[in-house]
């Protein structure tokens, strides 16, 4: 019995199943074109979707993505060259399911792309942002070195200034001797009448510098406030520090060392003395560094 | 005679002078020094006759002292020798001596009368010697003075004396003269060590001359920077063609330590550039220094004003008198000019300028009465 009912078990399941795999066969090649068009509906509005949208971002990232252009390009052409493709084979009427699984993978593709460009897009635009908050900050930090910069160029110009006032002259012993020559004896004077020449005398010192050839300025400013010129070929204008352009009457170049009291003396002869105060004044790089009075009566 | 147009002229030009000269002598001659002398020359020169009224210091042949205290002249035309320009010329002359001797009391022998090189070279060509001779006797007998000394100068006396009145014994030997005329350029200098050989530097380029060139260059285009360029290939060829040669064979690279330049273009350059040195007769300058002035000259012409150059000036008389010479200037000479002269200046210093060794270069603001200060010395050595 039991022998018998397993036979028939498997009689009945070899039937059962040569009925299906006939049944199966039939609906295969029966629904096969209407399967593929359903599928192509489908593609395509999935495909018309896509590009919609597509446009619309493509027209923004077009525009927001400027710096990037040349990558975009690529992409975009990867995108528009699967478009073609896609379209090539949904317009084709014969196109087979093995067709339109290429379609289907090449708009998942196509749909990969659009998303990668979103991401992208976005990324960009943070990218962008990020970089404006970069060059903000940047701006700021170049304006604060700039005001540094300032800053310190004005505190090394007053260095400079104080090393430069530091390896100045400073005169001392300014003196203007009015001498009288009478008999051949020379004797100094405080007679207009009788002055026959001037002697200046001063020293100089600083103990910064060096000097291979330091010009010395020597003004005498008469009593009508003019400056004495007694060498017309030797006396000519020099600049002070704030730029002003002042007449002198002799100018002492002297090589110098450090540290020296180096004393000067050298006499000139006017056309003419007046009555009134004779000024000294001596000046080194543009500064007045020492100066005296003498009145002649 | 008389009542031709020329005679009626002839006969205003003379009521104009005298007239002048009156006028002249109303104004009072104040000496900047207390003791000083007062000497005048007046010379004839091709176009006119020029009196200088000059004080010159105890010191002045040591330190190159004089200070003019008038400068006037009359214009007469000389050298076109024709018997109203002779009139003209002998009234002219004895009209400034009469106001020097009479008005100013200065001395005879304290006036200097010359006839200049101009006029004796235009009468040597135009075999007119005759004219000079009569207008230094015609001289003679109108201010009653038989034996008064009329020299006529040549070119290299002319040099000379303006070498011994300009620069100062200290300098005589080391410093090379130069006088920028309109038309042309003169000077030299002592090459032996004393005065009484004396080597002459000519060149045919002067300010007038050269500026004439450029503008003769520049045909229609009457632009500035077109004269600009003109100009820069008008020095270019007198540089290659002449200045270099000139100087090359005056020997004067070696033997000189300054270059002293005289002559209108220099008293224009030397005011225009340190009128803070308004008293200075002498203004030293450097190569750059007058090559910056040239550019400022094309580049920079409206910053030139009286009024900017003098603005860092503290004294008021020295502003005022700044002001008033740097107006003269500007009347004296427009901006081509300018150009043109402180070109030729330019590249007549650059024969001068080396790597190695650098002359020092002086403008002479007064050059023109240097023969004054000449004469002096020879009647004080005499």
């Amino acid at each position: 019995m039991l022998s018998v009912g397993l036979v028939a078990t498997w009689v009945y399941h070899l039937y059962d199943k040569t009925q299906y795999s006939n049944r199966k066969t039939e609906v295969y090649i029966k629904d096969s074109v209407a399967v593929a068009e359903g599928i192509r509906d489908s593609l395509q509005k999935i495909y018309t979707y896509t590009i919609n949208n597509l446009d619309t971002k493509l027209d923004s990232t077009k525009t927001s993505a400027d710096s990037l252009k040349t990558q975009l390009n690529g992409k975009l052409s990867e995108i528009y060259k699967l478009k073609s493709e896609i379209d090539g084979i949904l317009k084709n009427s014969g196109s087979s399911k093995a067709d339109m699984e290429v379609a289907r993978s090449k708009i998942a593709e196509l749909q990969q792309l659009i998303e990668e460009l979103k991401g992208q897009n976005t990324s960009m635009e943070e990218e962008k942002k990020q970089l404006n908050s970069v060059l903000s900050q940047l701006s700021g930090e170049i304006t604060g070195l700039q005001q540094n910069m300032k800053k310190l160029g004005e505190e090394n110009k007053a260095l400079s200034d104080k090393i430069n006032l530091a390896s100045i002259f400073v005169a001392s012993e300014v003196k203007l001797i009015p001498v009288a020559i009478k008999n051949d004896k020379e004797q100094e004077t405080n007679q207009a009448k009788k002055v026959s020449k001037f002697v200046i005398s001063f020293t100089v010192q600083n103990n910064v510098n060096d000097y291979s050839n330091a010009d010395i300025y020597v003004v005498i400013i008469q009593p009508n406030g003019k400056v004495l010129k007694s060498d017309v070929w030797d006396a000519f204008s020099m600049q002070t520090f704030n730029g002003a352009k002042i007449n002198y009457t002799r100018k002492v170049r002297l090589d110098y060392a450090k540290g020296e009291a180096r004393h000067e003396i050298f006499s000139l002869n006017a056309d003419d003395y007046e009555q009134g105060n004779y000024t000294v004044q001596i000046y080194h790089n543009g500064y007045l560094i020492g100066q005296s009075m003498k009145t002649l009566l | 005679m008389c009542t031709s147009p020329l005679s009626k002229r002839f006969f205003s030009a003379t009521a104009l002078i005298l007239c002048s000269a009156s006028l002249f002598a109303q104004s009072s001659i104040k000496p900047k020094f207390n003791n000083s002398t007062i000497y005048t020359g007046i010379e004839v020169g091709a176009k006119g006759v020029k009196m200088s009224v000059i004080e010159i210091g105890k010191n002045a042949q040591s330190t190159g002292t004089f200070n003019i205290l008038k400068d006037t002249s009359v214009n007469t035309d000389f050298i076109s020798f024709s018997d109203p320009t002779f009139s003209a010329t002998l009234n002219g002359l004895t009209a400034l001596y009469t106001t020097a001797s009479k008005e100013y009391k200065i001395p005879s022998k304290r006036i200097f009368t010359v006839i200049s090189s101009g006029v004796k070279m235009q009468a040597d060509k135009d075999n007119k010697a005759v004219w000079i001779k009569n207008l230094i006797d015609s001289f003679r007998i109108k201010v009653g003075e038989a034996s008064r000394q009329v020299e006529v100068v040549n070119v290299m006396d002319e040099a000379r004396l303006s070498h011994l009145g300009i620069v100062p014994d200290s300098r005589r030997y080391t410093t090379f003269l130069i006088d920028i005329g309109s038309g042309n350029t003169k000077g030299g200098f002592f090459p032996d060590g004393n005065t009484n050989n004396f080597k002459l530097f000519q060149l045919n380029w002067g300010t007038k001359s050269t500026s004439n060139e450029t503008d003769k260059r520049c045909a229609d285009d009457k632009t500035l920077p077109n004269y600009n360029k003109q100009l820069a290939r008008v020095l270019a060829a007198a540089e290659n063609t002449d200045i270099v040669y000139a100087v090359n064979a005056s020997g004067a690279y070696p033997l000189s330590d300054n270059v002293a330049v005289s002559g209108g273009i220099a008293w224009a350059i030397a005011v225009l550039l340190h009128p803070e040195l308004i008293d200075n007769p002498i203004v030293s300058v450097s190569y750059k220094e007058v090559e910056k002035f040239s550019e400022s000259l094309f580049k920079n012409f409206n910053t030139l004003t009286p009024a900017a150059l003098t603005a860092t000036i503290t004294n008021k008389d020295d502003k005022d008198a700044a002001l008033a010479e740097a107006t003269r200037v500007l009347k004296v000479f427009d901006q081509k000019s300018l150009m043109a002269g402180t070109g030729l200046l330019l590249k007549i210093m650059r024969q001068f300028e080396s790597s190695f060794e650098s002359k020092q270069f002086f403008l002479v603001k007064n050059g023109q009465v240097g023969w004054v200060s000449a004469y002096v010395d020879q009647t004080i050595s005499k």
